[in-house]
């Protein structure tokens, strides 16, 4: 699938991306190269769906709240119905600090997160059943560092963070859910199941699906590891669990059609190792 | 490995038994289970590109506990292959994979420009499945052309797991068709 490749793409610029250390790239790393590397593309590429580079506009770790994504857009992605949120509503601040449970997870949130645009599912009770981990969530590949999220569940808007944050890292490495310059090299006509929803869908949005799940899985099982109440430990064991089995099926798809290029195979090995561990880890914890 | 006598061309220089085809099925299902595959290209290295058409198949690296025995082997036979003196030079070798539909045409192993693959003499084939039986491929022959002084022939290998070949780099060959796959090969090139 390599409907577009980097916009700089010279010879030269092209040794420069496969240079980049790719086996480290999936999993966030406690150095930071991964994110390191995602700044050096979004600073220097551009993609069909990114037409101009990104420019920070906001200082690191300084998050906005604010509206970002209009009801027309959140339609066309099936989140109508839903409600802007309070940008001071005290949720979003919970949420965002059990980021601080998975280090590598708020490095990528600090690094990565500009702008929230919160919301508010109307069907779930305020002081509800409050562990109950319920999420929706959207970002789009033009809108880089920008995410839309409910904030009724704290856990539910840390998980929608990691999920579109990975979203935003895989479209800057070069792969978007409708096409790919580097990693994923099926045509972009071949759809096949997704862990996600419930309809074939091209490998590169099998494969964001997966590597969003991967995030969720892996914020899951660190705030499992750190849990403070035999409830939360409960409820998130049964969070793991629902999300470890999507990961089996979605390593299934992608064991099977998954093509790939060079940089490709090390991405996936460093992804498949990353993958592992962390279920091998959540089912110590969640068993 | 056993070496049988040289076919009627110079140019296709042995044929035998590389691997026990339990071997061969123990590869299969690892590649097939744990391998990312990358779509073959052609040409020079450096100016290589997809052609479906010309060449519709997969690659991955052979890799962990049985790299290492098919390095041994390959050591072995081309030092019995006649290789140049000293340590034999092979490149790493690697699985192909050919589904349904998947097929090689007509092109031989010989490239000119690229560092890596200049001295090219030989050209190794190891078939990790085979034509005909449960679990194997159907279609898919080795197809070479030789001239044998009184024109053009064609000699098709069906592919046996375990069994090699090996022929010169510069000999036109081809795969042909495969209509039930996955037809998978190990392939290197000696020096």
């Amino acid at each position: 699938m390599t409907s577009g490749s980097f916009a700089q793409g010279s010879v030269c610029w092209a040794e420069r991306v496969r240079a980049l250390p790719w086996g480290c790239l999936a999993k966030p790393q406690d150095d930071g190269q991964d994110l390191r590397a995602v700044q050096f593309l979004l600073a220097n590429t551009t993609s069909p769906g990114r037409p101009s580079v990104h420019v920070r506009q906001t200082p690191v770790g300084r998050l906005r709240v604010g509206i970002v994504y209009d009801r027309a857009e959140l339609a066309t992605a099936g989140l109508a119905g839903h409600v802007d949120a309070a940008d001071d509503d005290p949720r979003i601040a919970a949420g965002l600090a059990l980021l601080r449970r998975w280090p590598e997870g708020r490095a990528m949130a600090r690094e990565l997160l500009e702008v929230l645009h919160p919301a508010l599912e109307p069907d779930l009770q305020p002081g509800g059943a409050t562990l109950a981990i319920r999420s929706s969530s959207h970002s789009s590949e033009d809108r880089f560092g920008s995410l839309w999220a409910t904030i009724n569940s704290p856990i539910g808007l840390a998980q929608a963070v990691v999920h579109e944050l990975a979203h935003h890292k895989l479209r800057a490495l070069g792969v978007a859910e409708e096409r790919a310059c580097t990693v994923v090299a099926n045509d972009a006509t071949e759809c096949r199941p997704s862990p996600l929803v419930a309809w074939p869908r091209p490998m590169t949005a099998v494969l964001h699906a997966q590597y969003a799940l991967v995030h969720i899985t892996a914020l899951d099982v660190a705030l499992l590891e750190t849990a403070r109440s035999s409830a939360e430990r409960k409820a998130l064991g049964r969070s793991f669990r629902c999300h470890a089995a999507l990961l089996r099926e979605g390593a299934r798809t992608l064991r099977k059609y998954l093509v790939v290029d060079a940089v490709g195979v090390a991405f996936m090995r460093g992804l498949w190792d990353w993958m592992e561990q962390t279920v091998a880890r959540g089912y110590r914890h969640a068993a | 490995m056993r070496l049988e006598p040289r076919e009627a061309s110079s140019l296709l220089l042995g044929r035998g038994s590389f691997l026990p085809s339990a071997t061969c099925r123990a590869i299969v299902d690892e590649v097939m289970a744990r391998a990312w595959w990358q779509r073959s290209e052609i040409g020079e290295a450096g100016a290589s590109s997809v052609d479906m058409d010309t060449c519709n198949s997969l690659w991955c690296w052979l890799e962990g506990r049985y790299r290492q025995l098919v390095m041994t082997r390959l050591a072995v036979l081309a030092k019995a292959m006649g290789s140049l003196p000293g340590r034999p030079r092979l490149e790493e070798p690697i699985v192909l994979r050919y589904d349904r539909g998947g097929l090689f045409r007509r092109h031989n192993d010989e490239y000119e420009r690229a560092d890596h693959t200049r001295g090219r003499r030989m050209s190794l084939v190891v078939f990790l499945t085979s034509q005909g039986e449960p679990g194997g491929h159907e279609g898919g022959e080795l197809c070479f052309y030789v001239d044998d002084g009184r024109g053009e022939t064609s000699i098709r290998f069906p592919g046996r797991a375990g069994e090699f070949v090996v022929f010169a780099a510069r000999v036109d060959h081809e795969v042909l068709p495969v209509r039930r796959g996955p037809r998978l090969t190990l392939v290197s090139w000696l020096y």
